[in-house]
């Protein structure tokens, strides 16, 4: 059924000008029918404003933790799954490859190998050497830091010195 | 825009702390749970919907804009899922049987109790006629008070068609008020010579 009463005013009567409420107020008491529908709204929207704001069930909060935790343990599990895939496959290229190369020429494989091991080697190697180097340089490393923390040390105490009293003196007057 | 306490919140739970974002859900759990429940009718969806909501906002916490109102980014993700619900469902019938399971039924004797669920199946029934959109403008009009421009911002609609739909809302409100009680009239004069 099409009202009449709300053609005119489309919204709230809280949006009506004077003019306009003033003229809705004229055809109401003018006309029975528009009163009936203004009453018929006023029903409704009594019912809509005092229809409660429904919650859901208690617990609502630690079920929505929950889900969380469980879609960020799946979302974990994912990752390691994916990580695994990669790794995988990145082994299967690798011996792929090895097997291709030795099918196509053992002993030049062989060799390769061999090569590698001895620049292994020499990269362990060449480590140890440095620690040595570090090893023997170390008591006048530590000497030199010794000296350095002494020094700090005496220039905090020199400090310290000074503002409790020297400064403080000057401040207070009675440094003459 | 956001108040202080729930600045310090998101702020919190944008940095990876998940208590903090448990206490927006725990904050805002009931008028969201209310938009879905009053655009899919019944408690399971609600309770599906809400919550995904919640999810949603917990990922896309990093591009929520802090001089926009929490309640308003909040409302406007769960009204898209219900939308999206809604469309996967196909389904414009809202079901009216979760009515009977409302707030604390214990609290309340039995006529009143009755009287309530009249009163809520009826408030819903003649919004289960309006279409989704236009009963999310009435929703957000008449339960969480909003003005033409929050309702616009909240459902990404320009202030002319909120007017424009919820203009249209109550056209259609009066019209099935007006048919349920000529029908209500009609059966209580077949009744009345028995």
């Amino acid at each position: 059924m099409k009202s009449r009463l709300l053609d005119p005013w489309p919204l709230d009567e809280r949006d009506l000008s004077a003019a306009e409420r003033e003229r809705l107020e004229r055809s109401l008491a003018e006309s029975p029918e528009l009163r009936r529908e203004l009453s018929a709204w006023q029903a409704i929207e009594a019912s809509l404003r005092g229809s409660p704001v429904i919650g859901p069930r208690p617990g609502f909060a630690r079920r929505w933790r929950l889900s969380l935790a469980e879609r960020q343990e799946r979302r974990r599990q994912r990752h390691v799954k994916w990580l695994l895939g990669v790794l995988l496959m990145g082994a299967f290229a690798a011996m792929l490859l090895i097997g291709l190369e030795a099918l196509a020429s053992p002993a030049q494989l062989g060799v390769a190998w061999l090569e590698a091991v001895i620049r292994v080697g020499q990269i362990l190697e060449t480590g140890a050497r440095f620690l040595t180097i570090l090893g023997d340089g170390w008591p006048a490393l530590l000497g030199a830091l010794a000296l350095s923390a002494g020094l700090a040390w005496l220039s905090v105490l020199w400090a310290a010195a000074m503002v409790r009293y020297g400064f403080g003196r000057v401040q207070n007057g009675v440094s003459g | 825009m956001a108040g202080d306490d729930e600045k310090a919140l998101i702020n919190a739970a944008v940095n990876g702390d998940d208590d903090a974002f448990t206490k927006i859900v725990e904050r805002y759990q009931k008028p969201v749970y209310n938009l879905c429940y009053r655009l899919l009718g019944n408690h399971g969806d609600a309770e599906d919907a809400s919550q995904e909501a919640f999810m949603k906002a917990y990922r896309g916490l990093g591009k929520y804009d802090l001089q926009r109102p929490f309640i308003s980014w909040l409302l406007a993700i769960a009204y898209n899922l219900c939308i999206d619900q809604l469309r996967r469902r196909r389904v414009t019938w809202v079901g009216l049987e979760a009515l009977f399971d409302r707030s604390d039924p214990l609290s309340r004797t039995p006529e009143v109790a009755l009287e309530a669920r009249n009163e809520a199946e009826g408030v819903q029934k003649i919004l289960s006629t309006l279409s989704v959109k236009d009963r999310a403008v009435v929703v957000l009009r008449y339960w969480y008070d909003y003005s033409y421009d929050e309702i616009a911002e909240t459902l990404s609609l320009t202030n002319g068609a909120v007017k424009s739909r919820l203009h249209r809302a109550r056209r259609e409100l009066m019209g099935t008020w007006n048919a349920e009680q000529l029908a209500l009239g009609e059966s209580q004069n077949e009744v009345s010579p028995a």
